[in-house]
């Protein structure tokens, strides 16, 4: 017998054993099948990572797709992230800087009025602060 | 372009011959049945627009190309496994050395019609052949699959497997003649 009869008469009993499959074997590979079949296409529109369980304990598949909105919804996903926390330094220097604003106008406001008392211009930090705060 | 009726009938008419090769390849039912339908996930999404009359080469590339991958992770998890413990390495060892004729053992019951010694024999000699496939080193399986289960030609099979003519040649050879010499061996006569 030569090597591709031999071959033949294996490929016919491997034949065989692919025929034989248990049901629940036959019944995953269908379920692969119908859900690679509603992914036809798919990458195409976006990307996604996705669990697949078919009903055959831990059967998870990790499937992806890459398209050109899956990149864009990726791209602002790391982006958004650092878009909030600029806003949010901005906003915080910004409450940070009218405060300050606040303090200095009542401070002045009681220098005009007369309502500080005058133990206070003899302390060197008060005269730091004016003189800090005249210099912005 | 493939229609979705002709990716349909691809996939039904490779899906059992796929779970089998990737069955031989990693020796698990349920991680066979995870890397098919990956590889039918693949296929259908990101080659959806080739012609049907590639799609037979493509998921065999898809295929290997991911058995490879799991290999690869497999490797890697082995690693830490073992550098976090050597306990569980040995029942992943047991695990990896389950008979196939587990799998697809003869059904009692089931041969009512034929001859109940014959419907054994048959299914045992099934049986030794998967098991006999299994032992084969990687690339003569691969290589003997392609060629003669999937009836590529030795120029599709030496493309899928990234390896010249002559190697798919000579890994088909070796393969049938480790085979052949096998069954011999357990009195199996084909």
């Amino acid at each position: 017998m030569n090597e591709l009869e031999t071959a033949l008469l294996i490929r016919r009993a491997l034949d065989k054993g692919a025929e034989r499959l248990p049901y629940a074997t036959i019944h995953r590979l269908e379920g692969a099948r119908k859900l690679a079949l509603s992914r036809m296409g798919e990458p195409l529109a976006s990307r996604q990572f996705s669990q697949v369980s078919l009903g055959g304990g831990n059967s998870l598949a990790l499937s992806s797709g890459r398209g050109k909105l899956g990149w864009l919804s990726m791209f602002a996903g790391a982006v958004a992230p650092l878009v909030l926390v600029a806003a949010g330094l901005f906003a915080t220097s910004q409450w940070s800087d009218r405060q300050r604003a606040d303090e200095v106008a009542e401070v002045d406001a009681a220098m005009l009025t007369d309502d500080l008392p005058i133990s206070l211009y003899a302390d060197r930090g008060f005269g730091v602060f004016i003189k800090n705060n005249h210099q912005q | 372009m493939a229609s979705r009726q002709e990716m349909s009938d691809f996939l039904a008419s490779i899906e059992r011959r796929a779970y089998k090769q990737a069955l031989y390849a990693v020796r698990d039912d349920e991680a066979a049945l995870d890397l098919v339908q990956d590889a039918m996930l693949r296929i259908a999404e990101r080659y959806a627009d080739k012609p049907a009359a590639e799609l037979p080469l493509l998921f065999t590339r898809i295929l290997q190309n991911i058995i490879t991958d799991h290999f690869r992770r497999q490797k890697v998890r082995n690693m830490w496994t073992t550098l976090l413990s050597s306990l569980t390495s040995d029942s992943d060892e047991e695990g990896g050395d389950r008979d196939i004729l587990e799998t697809i053992g003869p059904e009692e019951g089931s041969e009512r019609a034929a001859s109940a010694q014959d419907y054994v024999e048959r299914e045992q000699t099934v049986g030794a052949i998967e098991v006999e496939i299994k032992k084969l080193p990687a690339r003569q399986r691969e290589a003997f699959l392609m060629r003669y289960w999937e009836d590529m030609d030795v120029a599709e099979t030496a493309a899928a497997m990234g390896c010249s003519e002559g190697s798919v040649k000579t890994h088909c050879s070796r393969a049938t003649h480790t085979l052949a010499k096998a069954l011999r061996a357990k009195g199996i006569t084909l």
